[in-house]
């Protein structure tokens, strides 16, 4: 942020709490930030939602594999790779969420078991093709299987991966039932995270419901204070695990395959996701955190960091070569680049701006201890 | 490399003698009593010395993030390591306030953030990730020929976080985290359904594994961190919790050798307080007390290291850092304050306190 835009919002941020105090003054109310009422609307807009529509993308896609283990072909295979290309899309949207019910059951690594350095999670795959391992086939064994072979991933592999091409064909049989348990294992792991949030007991009710008693969230406070981690978090691993690991330190060190679902031309397309399901939580206009000028003023700033990012992404994304090819191209790689810089100033914004004007101290210690 | 043996790492070697040779002694009142490590409001990042009214002795800039820090035991030299997955580590000397010489882990090897002197000095000890071949060592370096790196023990663990030498002088309690981490990918945690915590009694000699404690297998994701030993020799352990934020899993256990950890069991307000998550523990009043932080919850206590009852708490917000004062803890915040239990000493506002603070040893 430039000086004289830090000057801006910093009047504005002024200005805006001196209305509101006096707003307050007058009706005997003493907080100026509603944060348990955001916590409770951006819960229902936005993160529940956002778990809805990866529910109702893991069904589809569940659905589609059954259709095209029943009839192999073009068209069915063609199909199931459209809809797992809308499972990623939702799932880019609720990545971020890795508190609460991600961690339950290990949810969150049985969906999206990543960063796999070592290939692992590959190799497992491979094995099970290689030996036609039925119990990789039945839904409840390969939930007892590790979690590398049960989740988009694996998925990925088995619609986009060396072998796929037999999905169309009656020999890829044992190929498309492993893959028919796998996208039915994520749906039933996508219904857990939902009922995580919703059921009665649920984080969601975790979240609204913060006092001493509360076994998670104390005060309403530390539950914006995990949302702004949460999406600081997603953002930071965008930068350094997805962009920075995958370019390399120079440039004929690029590993294409390192960003997630590189495989199946869909790393762009989620990663865009993933700055998306950052801006509806903080740069929401249904959904203002912050009183409304400051919110305005902190939502444009952050719009315009992560904008520069969504736009190199979708140019990219344009691009009719394959994701390997086009990591080979000196202009795309500068261009991944340079979007390193926006991405550290949108973190700078959350962590600094909208902390400070939540009244949130978050803290050197606490947001990234060791 | 050169070889050790009990003797000589029980008796040092000729290494006292260097250092007197380029530290003289200073007993000054002013000189530091404490080393901490802080980022500053500009982004840099500092080794601090704290004297004992909390004003700053001494400030030396770092190349990057600071974790804890080595301190000689008789007071010359602080090791000031990079935070995991830094590589740097940097030699001050404690009296001048000066830096004498930088060093980094050998290559395939990042530094945990944590080690201790051993042999009466001649010895650096620090926890390393030797990330390629995912296990954990304690990296060696001969204190007498500029810390050049002369061996490394196995872990017995993977992720090991802080490592102490224990009073007897020749056995090393490791706290293996169990988290797999690799530098390609900072800061991720990466097998975190598998990740198997321990605590390992090491002979600091040899590297034979003396012992093993481990959490129960329910509790596998309780990533054992910092150590502390008490008067009675119980090595006191601070866990963070990577499992379902509504467990209750106990976050603080004693151990000895050869025996199971035994958790303590704090009451409810006290133990969400913490957050499943200890930044920081400390053995103070000559270890008859343990005292802990979580940066996380904002809270700082203190129990009796006997019974394990808690004496104190206070809630500061980001308190992390703690170290020995005597008959009470300095305690350290993000906001730039040190508080000598719960009094306030001192204030620097352009700092951020980070994770650990060093006693330099005259003065615990």
């Amino acid at each position: 942020m430039t000086g004289a835009r830090r000057l801006t919002t910093t009047i504005l941020l002024l200005f805006a709490i001196f209305l509101l105090s006096q707003r307050a003054g007058e009706a005997g109310n003493t907080a100026l930030l509603p944060t348990k009422s955001w916590v409770a609307i951006v819960l229902e807009t936005v993160v529940i939602p956002s778990h809805k529509g990866f529910v109702a993308a893991a069904s589809d896609t569940a659905n589609s594999l059954v259709e095209l283990c029943a009839k192999p072909g073009s068209e069915t295979l063609e199909i199931a790779r459209d809809r797992f290309a809308e499972l990623v899309a939702a799932w880019a949207n609720v990545e971020l969420y890795r508190f609460g019910p991600a961690r339950i059951n290990n949810l969150h690594d049985r969906l999206f078991f990543w960063p796999d350095r070592r290939n692992r999670g590959l190799r497992q795959v491979l094995r099970l093709i290689a030996t036609e391992d039925v119990s990789a086939t039945d839904i409840a064994s390969l939930k007892q299987k590790s979690v590398a072979t049960q989740g988009l991933p694996a998925l990925e592999f088995l619609l986009f991966g060396s072998g796929s091409e037999t999905l169309a064909q009656a020999e890829g049989d044992y190929h498309c039932r492993y893959a028919r348990a796998v996208a039915r294992a994520i749906d039933d792991h996508a219904a857990a995270l939902l009922a995580g949030w919703t059921a009665s007991e649920g984080h969601a009710k975790a979240m609204t419901t913060a006092s001493p008693g509360n076994p998670v969230y104390r005060t309403p406070d530390e539950a914006v204070h995990e949302l702004l981690r949460a999406a600081t978090a997603q953002l930071e691993i965008l930068r350094d695990l997805k962009l920075v690991s995958m370019l390399g330190e120079t440039p004929t060190k690029t590993k294409p395959l390192r960003a997630p679902f590189a495989r199946s031309g869909l790393a762009l397309s989620a990663m865009g996701g993933n700055i998306d399901a950052v801006l509806s939580l903080f740069a929401n206009a249904d959904v203002p955190v912050l009183p409304v000028l400051v919110q305005d003023s902190y939502a444009a700033s952050l719009r315009f960091e992560l904008d520069q990012v969504r736009s190199v992404f979708a140019k990219l994304d344009t691009d009719p070569r394959g994701w390997k090819d086009l990591l080979e191209v000196a202009q795309v790689q500068e261009k991944l680049r340079y979007v390193i810089y926006p991405l550290g100033g949108a973190i700078r914004i959350l962590q600094q701006d909208f902390a400070s004007a939540l009244g949130l101290t978050l803290g050197f210690n606490a947001m990234d201890g060791d | 490399m050169r070889s050790f043996t009990r003797r000589s790492i029980l008796t040092g070697g000729s290494a006292a003698l260097f250092f007197s040779s380029i530290v003289p002694p200073h007993a000054s009142a002013e000189k530091s009593a404490w080393i901490a490590c802080a980022k500053t409001n500009g982004d840099g990042y500092q080794a601090v010395g704290l004297k004992r009214n909390g004003r700053v002795h001494f400030i030396v800039n770092l190349p990057g993030r600071g974790h804890g820090a080595a301190v000689s035991t008789e007071g010359a030299l602080a090791v000031v390591f990079a935070r995991r997955p830094g590589r740097f580590a940097l030699v001050i000397d404690i009296a001048r306030g000066k830096p004498l010489q930088m060093f980094e882990s050998s290559q395939g090897r990042h530094f945990s953030g944590h080690g201790f002197f051993a042999a009466r000095d001649t010895l650096l000890y620090s926890t390393e990730n030797d990330f390629d071949n995912e296990r954990g060592v304690l990296g060696i370096y001969d204190a007498c020929r500029s810390f050049r790196r002369v061996g490394e023990l196995e872990s017995h663990g993977v992720g090991p976080h802080e490592a102490i030498l224990l009073s007897d002088g020749c056995t090393i309690a490791v706290a293996n985290g169990g988290i797999l981490t690799h530098p390609q990918f900072p800061r991720a945690k990466l097998n975190i359904p598998s990740m198997a915590p321990s605590l390992a009694f090491i002979d600091a000699i040899d590297g034979r594994l003396l012992s093993h404690a481990v959490p129960p297998t329910a509790w596998h994701k309780l990533s054992i961190r910092h150590l502390a030993e008490d008067s009675a020799g119980r090595v006191w352990l601070g866990c963070q919790y990577e499992g379902d934020a509504r467990e209750a899993v106990p976050l603080i256990g004693r151990a000895m050798l050869g025996r199971d950890i035994d958790w303590l069991e704090l009451d409810t307000v006290t133990y969400r307080s913490l957050r499943q998550y200890i930044g920081s523990l400390a053995s103070f009043d000559n270890g008859q007390r343990i005292a802990f932080t979580s940066p996380v919850g904002g809270r700082l206590a203190a129990c009796d290291a006997a019974s394990g009852s808690v004496q104190m708490e206070a809630a500061y917000p980001d308190i992390c850092g703690l170290a020995p004062a005597g008959a009470e803890f300095l305690a350290a915040d993000g906001a730039g304050n040190l508080w000598l239990g719960k009094t306030s000493l001192a204030r620097h506002p352009s700092l951020a306190w980070d994770n650990h603070i060093t006693v330099v040893p005259e003065h615990v």
